[in-house]
Order: structure tokens, then C-alpha cells, then sequence
């Protein structure tokens, strides 16, 4: 525990988890609705209302959705992932194990969809930790061991989204710097403005 | 208009850029977009006069109708802000503004170093260094098209590249005219003197005539033309046109540093006949002798200014009593070594946020100086201000000569650090640290200052920029006597 709140799973659980993924659930065919009622039934038993299903079935016909979620139904059935303390609390806050694992299969396409190519989820080093921390964050947990600021700079490392981000920031200020240098390279720059005090 | 016809080309090969009119880009309409007829007729007048030095250069305030109009809001800001005494809010709004513009700022809240509301004494502070690269400084959202470039004077041995906005260049010559009320002297529009002159004494320099179209007043009033003059006898075209323009020009504030302070109070007591309404020191220390000497030579007031051309007007002092930080957006802090904030009363070095220039917003600027800081009815003052101090070399035939002609020599031959250094008996050391990554032969620049001086010169070479020591990385000493 570190700051009162309980640890989530291990980071090394999860990742490992992802490694061991059964290659169908990043097939673009999985039902991952059906997946989805299955894990909530077997998380806590709930049966989810058709009303739920639909809206699920619309949010998984978005390309790159499905096997992310696929993904995180895969990682919740852990029993070192749904019975770690940390998750126990959060998913106590949310209403219930399924109300907690909901929020994660929300977050989850709303944060990593499009990102990767679907297959690197599981099968590259990097892509497979930022799922797993993604999980964790929308999961509103830590990994196990972790303080908070670690977390996020670590997440910040990994995160696809905010890779871009700051590369689309980098350009914009080596663009900048460009256009700087131009302007104080003209001759009408040069030739400046009259002084009236030394420094 | 003339130029330098006739007369000596560069001092040293390597100081192209003070090649007459090298550096001239626009039309005189352009220079200064609001002065009628009359105005410009003067100015060439000025430019013209047959006991004119050889200008080197052409240059205005650039200023539209609507920079007029800021700056006329500045001259009725200055009238009412009195220093703050506690950080004023506009120190935590440019925080906030430079981490979501300026590129430092945002890389280090990607990097999660700090961030918008990160109290201002938890930033690390800026470096000279650190604006070498100036792009990391300027805003991403201010349009470039009105940016100049400004170079520092390398008075105490820095030099350094600057971009300037013409608004921020002549808010200087409003807060000189501040300066000067504020010590009860009387500066009206006179067309038939020059409003003010910047005078420099160095081997090479920009001079040039100006109209002064922010100077305000009376819409009907004349624009006072201001001139930047140098003394060096070599860009003079005759014997006594340097005595004789000075004298015709009579000029109302004589804005300058203290090495041709002094030389223009020598020319003073050898008849030159000057009635200022008040003198302005910048760049260098001015020691009590010589306010003491414009004192008794002309009876006017001395406003000693200092600021960095990175910063702009720090603090002021018009009786020598220290310096009263001036009522800009300019937020001074006195830190210790290790950047530790030192009690009031403690001597520090002087660093400074500022915003003023819109290129550049600078937080915690180390300005390499050190003072104590004081707070008392006149508001936030710098005491024992130290840092400034002008150093002259001897020359082999006896002359005496700037630091800043030394300045001109290093910086063009690519060094970014050194220490020069006359000894009591003349002779010349030089410790180089070459720029990185440009192919400079350190020993160029050494050959420069032995043919400078006319007198050998051992130069060292160091790469680790620690090795200078701390405090600024350009230095100067002379012990030098005039017998050496």
C-alpha cells in the first residue's frame, strides 16, 4: 500500500497476461459483446440488460475496438487481477466488479483505439505495457508497488497518445525555431531599431 | 546621405558587419512610419552636416500609429505603478503563459519538471547559455514579423543575440524620459538641439541619426532627433569635426557608459561646450567620482540605469543611493550560489523575470551581477550593485583601449567563453573556450588582440566551459598602469 490506497495487479502479471493472449481475440471477427456479458456474469454474476449489449454492439462495430476490449476482458479474468486489493476497492466504488470492469472496457476504447496496429497489443514489448497501464489507470488503481508519480511518468513513457502529442509539439517549435532564424537572418532585422540607453 | 567615404574600413577583417550601411534594409518612410516632412528633413540634416561623422549605419524606431499608442500607455503606466514590494500577479500569469507558448516551458511540463502554477521559486533559473538558443525563449504565438535583432554591447564582456520588438526598444526611451522628470530636470522638445545622443568610445560601432517619434508631447510639437555618436577620432573625417558637431548638437540627455563618460568630460574641460539636461550611464558601473564630475562640470542630474539587453531596464539610480527597480513588469530576486532565495539585506546575485519584451518573456533570468536587496519607500532597491565594471587594456604605444573592442574581436572569431587578462608589467593572456561546433582556430583570435593591442599574446585553450570558473563566462581584468 503506498499513500493508503491499496496496490492494484502487478504490472509484470498483466504484461505477461497480454504475452499469453489467445491469438483469436485480436482476430477482427471476436464477438467482444458476447465476451463481455460472459466476464460480467463470472465476475459477479451480473446479467447484462439488452440495453447495455446494444450500446456495446455499436461501440465495438469502430474499428480497433474489439480486440482491445477482447483484451481486457482477457487480463479482468485473472484471478490475480479481479482479487487484487487495489482492484477489490475501486471495483467498491464502483458499484460492483462489473461496474468497475465496464468503466475499464469504456476507457479503454475511448483511450488506446487506433493507436497500434491490433496485433502489437500482445505482441510488442511496448504496446503490450501501455495496455496494461492504460487498464490500471482507467481501472483507477496502480500497479502494485508503485507510487503515483511513477506511475505517471511511466505512463507518459509508453503512451502512444501522448508520444504523438509531443512530437506534434516538437514540430511545431523546430518549425517555429525555422521560421525564427529566418526572420532575424533578414536584412530588415538587421538593421534594428535606434538605441537610446547602453547595456 | 554620407557614409564612410574616405575614410578607414573595418578595424579587424573580422568585424564585416561594421562595414558602412552593411547592415541597411528599409526606406526612411519605413524607418519611421509616422514622421512628416519636416521631421525627416531634420534628421537628414543631422545626417548631412559637412562636421558629421561617418555614419555607419541607418536605423529608426519602426514605429506605426498603434505602437504609439502603447507606448503613450506606457508613459501613463509608468506615471502611476510604484515598485511592488511583494511578486506581483503578473508573475504567476506569465508562468502560466510561458509553459502553454514558450518551447523551455512546454518541454519541461511534458517532461513533468513544472508546469502552469508552479510557484515561481521552484523554477530553476536561466542562464546566458541558455539563450543561445533563442528559439527555446520566444513564444510560439507572437507573429514574427516585427522582430529585430539586438546584440548587447559586451561592455563587461557579453555579447549575445537578442530578439527585440520595436515597441519594447523605444519603451526605453519613455522610461528615460520618466527617469529624468523624476529627478526634476526639464527635457521639452528642442528643434534645434538633438534630443538625445547614445555615445559610445570603441574601434567599431553602429551610428546613426533618428527621429525620436515616441518621445509624445504636443501633436504639434517637433520630433526630436536623436543620434548614436562615437567618439573613436578614427571615424571622424577632420580634426575638430568631432568638437564641432558636438558642440552644434548640444545634445539635451546624453545617454552613454562610463569609459566615454569620461572622454567626453575630457573634451569638456578642454572647451567643449555642453548643456545637458541630464545624463544617462548604462552598461557599466559609474563610479561616485564621476557623477560627481558631471556634477560639477554641467550641473545636471545622472540617472544610472541598469539592465541587460535581454532583460531591459533593471533599476535606476539618480542619486547614488542604489538602484530602485523601475515600474516595469520586471520582478527582482537576490539567490545565493546554490539558487537559494537569500534574506533582504544579503548580497546575491541579481536575477530577474521579466515581461516586457513579447520575444522574450524570461523567467528567473541570472543576470551574473550581485547586490543586496532592500525594500523601502522609494520600493524594491538593488544595493552595492556590483558586476559592471568597465576594464581598459594598455597598448603597447600607451593608448588605453574599451573591453568592448575585445568583445567585438572574440565573438567574431568564435569563441563563447574567455578570460583576457593584462598583467600589472602589459603582458596578455587569453584563456579560449571555442563555440561548439564551429571550426575556429583560437589562435586567430589571440593574433587579433595581439594586432589590437601591439603586444604579444599567450593564449590558452580550454573546452570544459567549468573551467572559466563561475560567474559570467566572458571576462576581463587589467592591472595594467600607465607605465606597463
Amino acid at each position: 500500500m503506498r499513500g493508503g490506497e491499496p496496490d492494484g495487479p502487478a504490472l509484470a502479471t498483466l504484461v505477461h497476461r497480454l504475452a499469453l493472449a489467445p491469438p483469436d481475440l485480436v482476430e477482427p471477427t471476436v464477438s467482444a459483446s458476447a465476451l463481455v456479458a460472459d466476464v460480467a456474469v463470472s465476475l459477479d454474476g451480473t446479467v447484462l440488460d439488452r440495453r447495455v449489449l446494444r450500446a456495446l454492439d455499436t461501440d465495438l462495430k469502430t474499428a480497433h475496438r474489439a480486440p482491445l476490449v477482447g483484451l481486457v476482458c482477457w487480463l479482468v479474468l485473472d484471478p490475480a487481477v479481479h482479487e487484487a486489493p487495489g482492484v477489490r476497492a475501486a471495483a467498491a466504488g464502483a458499484g460492483g466488479r462489473t461496474g468497475w470492469f465496464l468503466r475499464v472496457v469504456e476507457g479503454v476504447q475511448r483511450v488506446l483505439a487506433g493507436q497500434r496496429p491490433d496485433r502489437e497489443w500482445v505482441q510488442d514489448d511496448v504496446a503490450r505495457e501501455e495496455l496494461a497501464r492504460a487498464f490500471c489507470r482507467l481501472g483507477g488503481v496502480l500497479p502494485a508497488g508503485e507510487r503515483a508519480e511513477t506511475a505517471d511518468d511511466r505512463w507518459l513513457a509508453v503512451s502512444s497518445a501522448y508520444q504523438r502529442k509531443v512530437a506534434q509539439s516538437m514540430a511545431v517549435e523546430v518549425a517555429r525555431a525555422e521560421e525564427l532564424a529566418r526572420a532575424l537572418a533578414e536584412q530588415r532585422a538587421k538593421e534594428a531599431a535606434a538605441q537610446y540607453a547602453n547595456y | 546621405m554620407r557614409t564612410t567615404d574616405g575614410t578607414a574600413p573595418v578595424p579587424d577583417p573580422a568585424l564585416g558587419e561594421y562595414a558602412a550601411m552593411g547592415s541597411v534594409a528599409l526606406t526612411d518612410a519605413e524607418r519611421w512610419p509616422t514622421l512628416d516632412r519636416d521631421g525627416l528633413a531634420r534628421v537628414d540634416a543631422w545626417r548631412g552636416r559637412p562636421d558629421a561623422p561617418a555614419w555607419v549605419h541607418a536605423t529608426g524606431d519602426r514605429l506605426d500609429a498603434a505602437d504609439l499608442a502603447v507606448l503613450e500607455r506606457t508613459r501613463a503606466r509608468l506615471a502611476q505603478q510604484a515598485t511592488p514590494t511583494v511578486e506581483p500577479a503578473w508573475v504567476a500569469e506569465l508562468v502560466a503563459r510561458v509553459h502553454a507558448d514558450v518551447p523551455r516551458w512546454r518541454r519541461a511540463a511534458r517532461e513533468g519538471r513544472s508546469g502552469p502554477t508552479t510557484p515561481l521559486q521552484d523554477l530553476p533559473t536561466t542562464t546566458r547559455a541558455d539563450l543561445t538558443d533563442a528559439a527555446a525563449h520566444v513564444p510560439l504565438d507572437v507573429p514574427l514579423d516585427r522582430v529585430l535583432e539586438g546584440s548587447s554591447s559586451g561592455h563587461t564582456g557579453a555579447a549575445l543575440n537578442v530578439p527585440l520588438h520595436p515597441v519594447s526598444v523605444a519603451a526605453d526611451l519613455v522610461l528615460l524620459q520618466h527617469l529624468v522628470a523624476s529627478t526634476g530636470a526639464d527635457w521639452p522638445p528642442d528643434p534645434d538641439r538633438l534630443g538625445l545622443v547614445n555615445l559610445v568610445d570603441q574601434r567599431a560601432s553602429f551610428t546613426y541619426v533618428s527621429a525620436m517619434t515616441a518621445f509624445g508631447g504636443p501633436s504639434d510639437a517637433p520630433v526630436p532627433v536623436m543620434a548614436r555618436v562615437n567618439l573613436d577620432p578614427s571615424v571622424w573625417r577632420s580634426a575638430g569635426d568631432r568638437e564641432r558637431f558636438l558642440a552644434a548638437a548640444d545634445p539635451q540627455v546624453i545617454s552613454t557608459s562610463t569609459l566615454p563618460l569620461l572622454q567626453l568630460l575630457d573634451l569638456a574641460r578642454d572647451g567643449l561646450d555642453l548643456h545637458p539636461v541630464a545624463v544617462v550611464n548604462g552598461a557599466t558601473d559609474l563610479p561616485p567620482a564621476v557623477r560627481d564630475a558631471v556634477a560639477a562640470r554641467w550641473g545636471c542630474p545622472v540617472v544610472d540605469l541598469y539592465g541587460l539587453r535581454e532583460t531591459g531596464p533593471i533599476a535606476a539610480s539618480t542619486d547614488g543611493h542604489g538602484h530602485v527597480v523601475v515600474p516595469r513588469r520586471v520582478w527582482v530576486e537576490i539567490l545565493d550560489d546554490q539558487g537559494r532565495s537569500v534574506p533582504d539585506g544579503e548580497r546575491g546575485e541579481v536575477v530577474v523575470t521579466v515581461d516586457e519584451n513579447p520575444y522574450l518573456p524570461l523567467l528567473r533570468y541570472r543576470t551574473g551581477d550581485t547586490a543586496a536587496l532592500v525594500r523601502d519607500h522609494r520600493g524594491t532597491v538593488l544595493v552595492g550593485l556590483q558586476g559592471r565594471a568597465p576594464v581598459r587594456f594598455l597598448a603597447a604605444d600607451g593608448s588605453w583601449h574599451s573591453s568592448i573592442d575585445a568583445t567585438q574581436l572574440l565573438q567574431a572569431y568564435g569563441l563563447a567563453g574567455w578570460e583576457l587578462v593584462q598583467a600589472a608589467d602589459g603582458v596578455v593572456r587569453l584563456t579560449a573556450l571555442p563555440l561548439v561546433g564551429v571550426t575556429v582556430d583560437p589562435a586567430a583570435a589571440g593574433d587579433a588582440i595581439a594586432r589590437w593591442l601591439d603586444r604579444p599574446v599567450r593564449v590558452e585553450v580550454v573546452t570544459d566551459p567549468s573551467t572559466l570558473g563561475p560567474g559570467k563566462p566572458r571576462r576581463f581584468r587589467s592591472d595594467a598602469q600607465e607605465d606597463s
